[in-house]
């Protein structure tokens, strides 16, 4: 593999690792007891997820009436925090999969958590359409099995249908996926185990042994689940976004919702990533693994998927505009300077403003900078989803039943709720599993390392040769 | 995997290519290389133990169509036999409406299918315990492994002396 | 129920036999009494958890007990019920009796629809000439005060219970040793009523009869007594007229007899001829927007002192003479306008008016003289008894009564103490009299007041006949036994006048004193039938019976008009004038007990639930509606009339006169049950006598800057124009002031928002009728549009199928629609539709499933309006079902989108994604059929959740599922309806008619506006209507394939009368 890559780019592990340091480093936060960091983190998402859990059941004894929405805008922060946490959902197996099919090779640094990460993220996303219904006590009635009531189906034509195929299909393969390049690593973490702890990562790694036929069909494996997923995660917002485009409704009903949604969802999964990867280097000292070239290689999918997203933000605006009809036109001056232009303007910002700042390599590499500004990327896409569908329905055809809607407690509840349960989720993984892929470092360890890439170094004094000559 | 017990010689590398050179050797000296075990999958290692290529992606191709068949035929039958019902001003049959759910089934059958085929295949599962020759293969070591049944012990034993490997050892399985 | 065998009725032989004990058994089972045990017992209302199982217990009770009940009692008493004879009651198929609803001087000729032995639902008598099938919100809703939890269920004393033996003794009495009696009752329109109070006119020393309306019509009835001679009110011909010009008098609304006169009025508003289309002009002057008003072509906005000014300028114009009264001058000049048009069309033209002055009615009175009207417009045939009442008398009474000269007070279905204006003083003469009884259906201020109380029978539990108009007589008769321990205040005064002594516990005595009154005193009065009986069959089955008298009465005009130019008041001038006016849903407080009407809103403001302050709103010119003081929807002011200080939320209100502000009267009701105590402010504590005459307007009045917003704003719409029209300051030109004000929208809850692009929506289109032709091509160029637009899809429907069999259809007629908002009640009434209270409304949770969109257009100062009936468009490409994930939603082959509400999980997708959002989400228990208690919102802070207690379930339609907690509900096109249609038509193995199937919304209207029927039925009326040309789908380029056509709004505005 070593031809593939040119000898004179940076380094993607450093310190001059040995196989033995890799696999210390990488399997000892799963052997040392938690740090007071991660204690305090873990007590604060729990309490979090109670508190959403609490909300969640209120809402089932008390009913939807409890959420403040109403006749014309029956959809907020439920379906908005469910685009939300699907977008994020993306960026794992987009890291894993398109990332793998391109060969590059950064991706080891950061799959492992940002795979992971999908799947809690698609956890919390699946959560809503569960339990924004009337009757959650009948969901089951989504399913199209053979049932007595007919037997009775689904509508096959249904988007919402469509969603859940989408969603379900796309957390097994994620998982499927994940959890089999984990398992040669549990097999790691086995080897080094003692008692009971052995017993444990022995059941995990399935007995994995390492042989060379096994190796040969798991990269056979992971190469097609990749070639599998990535049109999978490319269909998956796209049917989110068919939730709003087959509708009637001016503002939902457009054709550049797919394209537009899954730049989002890679911007927004992208920057999830990095704000999760920030602490967990700091945290888990991985900085070796997960370096400013990582850091900055996702601040780049960052700065591009933003630009679309701006683009098709115009594109929109100029569309209304252009067609002359006259719904779409109103449903996006409302969109802009009606009663929730303070949503639009803070998508705007967050969302096309904010990532501009990536054009400088130096923001780009700064840890700081990259921490805050993932950040404000994660509420700008929350925006971008509160406005699309809340702002659409507040005001459509009929202006004898245009409202407002703003959220009660019980809806803000269950949003941190989710939030307790996605860290909840993530900070068990970081002690129970290697949070980078202890193999595939390994992998690449001798094309990547830097004590390898002596062309790297050569150049680097190259350079600085110029610069004092100058 | 083996039912019956072996009794079985192993070198330990502590690099790859150190291990691909053995592994070479080892064929040009004829010795039957009963398996290699690694830390990472070793790319070359596959011709020179000649490993078929797998064919794991024609099974996924296959489970893809069942999933494809499956779910556009059920739709089908649905809308159209067992119960048709008025949609929106839909025809009962209305295939593009359809396309969503049939590309999703068709990813979920591939993706189940050869999952569940790798590790049958490979003998692998939850629960299952393969005896490892030595606890550093899924650290930083490289294992060729022999059946002294099927090899001269001594010949194999001075060929892993002089290949380079840091350990020699023998173990019963 | 006595075992004779003369009775039509017997259950089993035991009945015919003499067995006694069974009898007795059948007494306590089915005595209406034993009702009182198991519904005023607060025991089995309020143990929530079992609701349920009580309800559906007390259903088999009901079925029970009222198919005895009614089903017995009144065979024995040969009533004769509309459609099939009640010996016939079989479970499932409605029984309908005709009667009339009276309720004080209203008056309406109904058909009860009884299932089971319940009344379940009213609707209109087409057999009627007065009404002529048409009904009105109040009517509809009335049928729901028969099962209100807050009903007298006894008489009583002092507030304990007494059995009616001991009231009668002991309010006899009182009676006897009275030195004087006084009756005071709101009018009384039943002669045979009138009959039973001078029985006691006979029986006691010094007993007079006092009569008043909750909103005085004094005035008018004193001016025609100077005029003409006769107190009494005329036959208005809106019909024949061809101008009205209507000063305040709501004649659409809630003046004398809006259903009537709506269905004359709209008569010429419908335009026949589209070559020459022809209307009459509607010219409204008035202070505040009424329901009129909004209908009218042209209003003319007058201060609220300035009407009397008005109608004397306008006198001036017609008859002659000068007036020096001050007048705005624009209404001056539009007078002047109007006074030459009237000229035009003497005789055929029409000036009404809704003050209560006598002078200003004298010098209407001599307008139409002059104008030739009487005779034409206006006849004395069948002159009106609907309202009787006097102010003269009523402050006579009050003085009496706080002078110590009334002994015994008998106050009759009318709440002085809360709506007579005098209230404080009526109350201190109450503890002067020492006798005090109140005949009343439930508690209100003056009955807490009284000592005695004579519980008396909902309407549809009595016997009783009405003369609304002279010779125009229609009969009352039961359709239920009496479900509590009450007596007709009819019966009472018999019995204290001692005409009936004898067994006191037979409630038949009435029905048998009104027989025999209507046999010595109506039957004589026509010739048609020979034989009494088969006359009072007739009458009973049809509820109405008219008494032609061929020598038409002339009444000739001797008013005094001159001096009562002279008496006109002069226009105060103060800068803030309010006026008061009686809403439509609510009269002066009559309604405000009952949820259905408290929750309809009103159809002018959209505001529910409370009276809301009308203030002016003007656009400054530039980009900005601005009301009075800066206030927006919802804000909270302080209003102060005179010395009180009212605190009452705010509605913009286009069409309010700068310098005035409106609010309605029959709010701030102190005790009215659940629905209508404490909400919203009593008007009725500042109105003023003027030269005796109740005066409904104040002009000592200051209002507030914003004190806040109200804590709940139950209005139902927050955007009400439709692209009006203004003059930009700047350039001097009309704009279009909803786009200008959308540039600088003011953001927030309740904000203007974007208002652009209006006028190009495919909702309303509307015409003037000159230029007709025109607008009409407008339409369907656009209508062309977007049928090209449509055929640009990928499938091609199911066209084909929808032409064979049934394919339901609607058309409303916007033309005709008035928005009076029986329609809705109606659909409340039909399908089960919750009331779910202030909250829930000010949240946007109503759950009705036909509403009536009102947009104002044209002129922004001045602007006409359109009422658009809005419900399920029943599409054939319906959005809704494609995004149904369970298929909750679907289409039937008759082109039905139906609701299945079991298969509904609630995922609300349906609704956002249904265009005319029609589309309704159970937010909450509101049917309290839920397990939980916690699921179920108050109302109004009851301690039982409205609808909990099994009393008032028993209006519920048994056709009609009552929907749970998280499901989708909408309007169903009166789905049952169409099944028993059906089923009728196969029964009888004919085709379907019209007849057959129509859906409540249409039986209700009084205007026909709104026309249900089977497309595909070429013969049928709805494919009549929907040939016409004026024609037009709303979001048709939607293509979502509605079934219901709306028709062009037309309007005859005159645009120079203002210049």
């Amino acid at each position: 593999m070593g031809a593939v890559v040119s000898s004179i780019r940076e380094p993607l592990i450093t310190g001059s690792k040995t196989y033995h340091q890799i696999t210390e480093d990488l399997v000892s936060p799963t052997e040392k007891t938690p740090s007071v960091s991660w204690t305090l983190g873990f007590i604060v998402s729990v309490s979090l997820l109670l508190f959403g859990v609490f909300c969640i059941l209120w809402t089932i004894w008390h009913g939807i009436g409890t959420w403040n929405l109403n006749r014309t805008v029956g959809w907020g922060w439920d379906i908005t925090n469910f685009v939300w946490w699907i977008g994020i959902g993306h960026a794992g197996t987009l890291i894993s999969a398109i990332l793998l099919l391109f060969r590059q090779k950064w991706r080891t640094g950061v799959n492992r958590a940002a795979e992971a990460m999908t799947i809690f993220a698609v956890i919390c996303a699946a959560l809503f359409p569960g339990i924004h219904v009337g009757r959650a006590w009948v969901v089951f009635y989504f399913f199209p099995y053979p049932n007595t009531r007919g037997p009775l189906w689904p509508n096959f034509n249904s988007p919402l249908l469509w969603d859940l195929f989408a969603i379900s299909t796309y957390f097994t393969v994620s998982l499927l996926f994940w959890y089999t390049g984990l398992v040669p690593d549990f097999a790691t973490v086995r080897d080094r185990a003692k008692g009971f702890r052995k017993k444990v990562y022995n059941f995990l790694s399935f007995g994995w042994t390492g042989s060379a036929k096994h190796w040969q069909r798991w990269e056979a494996l992971s190469l097609v689940l990749a070639g599998l997923a990535t049109p999978l995660v490319l269909s998956v917002h796209t049917i989110v976004s068919f939730d709003f485009a087959t509708s009637v409704i001016p503002g939902w009903h457009t054709t550049i919702f797919p394209p537009y949604f899954v730049a989002g969802a890679i911007f927004s999964g992208f920057a999830m990533v990095q704000t999760l990867m920030l602490v967990t280097r700091k945290v888990l000292k991985l900085e070796d693994y997960i370096t400013i070239g990582h850091i900055e290689s996702m601040n780049k999918v960052i700065l591009v998927t933003g630009t679309i997203v701006g683009v098709a933000y115009l594109t929109e605006l100029f569309v209304a505009w252009y067609s002359g009809y006259v719904y779409e036109q109103a449903a996006f001056f409302n969109r802009a300077l009606g009663p929730y232009w303070w949503a639009y303007f803070g998508m705007m910002f967050c969302n096309v403003v904010s990532p501009q700042f990536f054009w400088s390599k130096k923001i780009r590499r700064s840890v700081i900078w990259t921490f805050f500004l993932s950040i404000v990327v994660n509420i700008g896409m929350w925006f971008e989803r509160f406005v699309i569908i809340a702002t659409t329905l507040a005001r459509d055809y009929l202006p004898s039943s245009w409202s407002y809607y703003s959220p009660t407690w019980v809806e803000i509840g269950i949003y941190l709720g989710t939030l307790g349960l996605f860290f909840t989720c993530y900070l068990i993984f970081t002690r129970v599993a290697p949070v980078v892929a202890i193999a595939e470092i390994k992998h690449i360890l001798k094309s990547s390392g830097d004590q390898y890439a002596k062309g790297y170094k050569a150049a680097q004094q190259e350079a600085s040769r110029i610069e004092s000559v100058k | 995997m083996s039912f019956a017990k072996k009794d079985i010689i192993y070198g330990l590398y502590d690099d790859e290519e150190i291990l691909l050179n053995a592994v070479r050797k080892a064929k040009e000296m004829h010795f039957e290389i009963m398996d290699v075990y690694s830390p990472f999958p070793v790319h070359g290692l596959d011709p020179l133990l000649d490993l078929a290529e797998s064919r794991l992606h024609i099974t996924g191709f296959v489970y893809g169509m069942l999933g494809t068949l499956t779910a556009f035929l059920g739709m089908t039958w649905i809308f159209t036999k067992d119960w048709p019902i008025i949609i929106g001003g839909k025809p009962y049959w209305s295939v593009p409406a359809f396309i969503p759910i049939v590309f999703e089934v068709t990813v979920l059958f591939a993706a189940i299918g050869m999952v569940a085929t790798f590790y049958i295949v490979s003998g692998l599962g939850p629960g299952v315990v393969n005896p490892c020759l030595d606890d550093r293969i899924t650290d930083d070591k490289f294992c060729l492994a022999f059946d002294k049944s099927e090899v001269d012990e001594e010949e194999v034993q001075r060929f892993l002396e002089d290949s380079g490997a840091s350990e020699i050892s023998s173990k019963i399985l | 129920m006595k075992n004779d065998i003369s009775k039509s009725i017997w259950i089993g032989e035991q009945d015919l036999s003499e067995d006694k004990d069974f009898a007795a058994k059948v007494q306590e089972e089915f005595a209406p009494v034993s009702l009182v045990e198991r519904l005023g017992d607060e025991g089995v209302a309020s143990s929530l958890g079992g609701n349920r199982r009580d309800f559906l217990k007390f259903l088999g009770f009901g079925l029970g007990a009222a198919t005895i009940a009614a089903g017995c009692d009144i065979p024995v008493k040969r009533a004769i019920p509309y459609v099939v004879k009640p010996d016939e009651i079989v479970p499932g198929v409605a029984t309908y009796y005709a009667s009339s609803y009276v309720r004080g001087g209203d008056y309406c000729s109904i058909l009860v629809k009884t299932r089971e032995g319940r009344p379940i639902k009213i609707e209109g008598n087409d057999l009627s000439p007065i009404t002529h099938g048409g009904t009105s919100a109040r009517v509809q809703a009335s049928v729901l005060d028969l099962y209100d939890t807050h009903r007298f269920k006894h008489p009583l004393k002092e507030g304990r219970k007494i059995d009616w033996q001991n009231l009668d003794e002991e309010v006899g009495n009182a009676f006897g040793s009275a030195g004087s009696i006084r009756i005071l009752s709101s009018t009384i329109i039943s002669p045979a009523a009138l009959k039973t109070i001078e029985t006691m006119v006979g029986a006691y020393s010094n007993v007079e009869h006092i009569q008043y309306d909750s909103v005085s019509y004094a005035g008018l009835l004193d001016a025609n007594e100077d005029s003409f001679g006769m107190r009494s009110i005329p036959d208005y011909h809106f019909d024949k007229a061809e101008v009205i010009v209507s000063f305040g008098a709501d004649f659409l609304g809630t003046w004398i007899s809006p259903v009537e006169y709506a269905k004359k009025y709209i008569i010429n508003r419908r335009i026949k001829n589209l070559d020459n289309p022809m209307m009459s002009r509607h010219i409204q002057v008035e202070t505040g927007m009424s329901l009129s008003g909004s209908n009218a072509d042209n209003r003319i906005m007058v201060k609220p002192s300035e009407h009397g000014a008005a109608i004397a300028y306008l006198y001036t114009k017609i008859v002659g003479g000068s007036t020096s009264l001050a007048l705005n001058e624009k209404a001056k000049m539009a007078l002047d306008k109007v006074a030459s048009q009237l000229k035009v069309a003497a005789g055929k033209s029409l000036v009404v008016a809704g003050s209560n002055d006598k002078s200003e009615q004298i010098l209407i009175n001599a307008i139409n003289n002059t104008l030739g009207n009487y005779g034409n417009t206006i006849t004395w045939d069948h002159t009106s008894m609907q309202r009787k009442g006097s102010d003269q008398a009523l402050a006579k009474l009050v003085g009496e009564m706080n002078n110590g000269q009334v002994d015994a007070l008998v106050i009759i279905d009318a709440n002085p103490v809360y709506d007579s204006g005098h209230g404080e003083a009526f109350k201190m003469g109450m503890e002067k009299v020492k006798t005090t009884v109140a005949c009343c259906l439930i508690p209100s201020e003056t009955s807490i007041a009284c000592q005695y109380v004579a519980a008396t029978p909902h309407i549809l539990e009595s016997w009783g006949d009405a003369e609304p108009k002279k010779g125009h007589l229609s009969l009352i008769q039961p359709t239920i036994a009496p479900l509590f321990d009450t007596r007709q205040f009819e019966e009472s005064l018999l019995t204290w006048s001692g005409e009936i002594k004898e067994n006191l516990d037979d409630k038949s005595s009435y029905y048998e004193f009104l027989k025999s009154f209507w046999e010595a005193e109506v039957f004589p009065r026509q010739n048609k039938f020979a034989s009494f009986n088969t006359f009072w069959d007739n009458c009973l089955h049809d509820g109405v019976f008219t008494i032609e008298s061929d020598e038409t009465a002339v009444a000739n005009y001797s008013g005094n008009d001159q001096a009562a130019l002279g008496m006109v008041s002069k226009p105060s001038n103060s800068d803030l004038e309010i006026s008061f006016y009686e809403s439509v849903p609510m009269g002066n407080g009559e309604f405000s007990s009952n949820p259905w009407l408290m929750e309809m809103p009103d159809p002018v403001l959209r505001t529910s639930w409370g009276n809301y302050l009308a203030v002016p709103v003007s656009f400054n010119g530039v980009n900005k509606f601005i009301g009075l003081n800066n206030l927006k929807d919802g804000d909270l002011v302080d209003v102060t009339i005179g010395d009180k200080v009212f605190s009452v939320p705010v509605m913009q209100q286009f069409g309010q006169m700068p310098g005035t502000v409106s609010l309605a009267l029959g709010f701030g009701r102190r005790e009215a049950g659940f629905a209508g105590t404490g909400i919203g402010a009593d008007l009725n504590t500042s109105v003023q006598l003027n030269k005796g005459y109740r005066q409904y307007y104040h002009t000592n009045v200051m209002v507030t800057g914003t004190k806040g917003k109200e804590k709940y704003f139950s209005s139902v719409q927050y955007h009400h124009t439709f692209g009006v029209k203004a003059e930009d300051k700047k350039s001097g030109e009309i704009i279009n002031a909803d786009e200008a004000a959308a540039i600088s929208a003011t953001y927030g809850l309740v904000s203007q928002g974007y208002q652009g692009f209006l006028t190009d929506r495919s909702i309303i289109y509307n015409s003037n009728v000159n230029n007709l032709q025109d607008s009409l091509a407008h339409m369907h160029e656009r209508r062309e549009e977007a049928k090209h637009l449509n055929e640009q899809q990928i499938y091609n429907g199911y066209d084909e199928l929808y032409t064979q069999g049934h394919h339901w259809g609607m058309h409303v007629d916007l033309n005709a629609c008035i928005g009076c908002g029986a329609c809705t009640v109606a659909c409340m009434a039909e399908n089960n539709v919750p009331v779910v209270g202030k909250r829930e409304v000010s949240r946007h949770h109503e759950m009705t499933w036909l509403r009536i969109d009102r947009y104002y257009y044209g002129d922004a100062e001045n602007p006409n309006t359109v009422y658009q009936p809005m419900m399920c468009q029943h599409c054939d490409n319906a959005p809704c079902e494609n995004v149904c994930p369970v298929n909750a939603t679907n289409h039937s082959t008759e082109g039905l989108n139906q609701m299945t509400y079991n298969r509904c999980v609630g995922t609300r997708y349906c609704a956002n994604n249904c265009p005319y959002k029609v589309r309704r989400f159970n937010w909450s228990d509101y049917t309290t059929a839920d397990i939980f208690p916690a699921n179920q919102v108050p109302v109004n802070g009851e301690k039982i959740p409205y609808g909990a207690d099994n009393l008032t379930r028993m209006v519920l339609n048994p056709d009609v599922t009552v929907r749970a907690r998280g499901v989708i509900e909408k309007c169903s096109f009166c789905v049952q309806r169409i099944q028993e249609g059906k089923l009728l038509a196969k029964k009888e193995g004919r085709k379907l008619q019209d007849r057959d199937v129509r859906s409540a919304c249409q039986t209700a209207c009084p205007t026909g506006a709104i026309t249900f029927g089977d497309m595909n039925n070429k013969e049928g009326q709805l494919s009549k209507k929907l040939d016409s040309p004026l024609n037009y789908i709303v979001l048709e380029e939607v293509n979502v394939r509605s079934s219901v056509n709306y028709s062009m709004k037309v309007n005859n505005r005159d645009e120079n009368l203002y210049s």
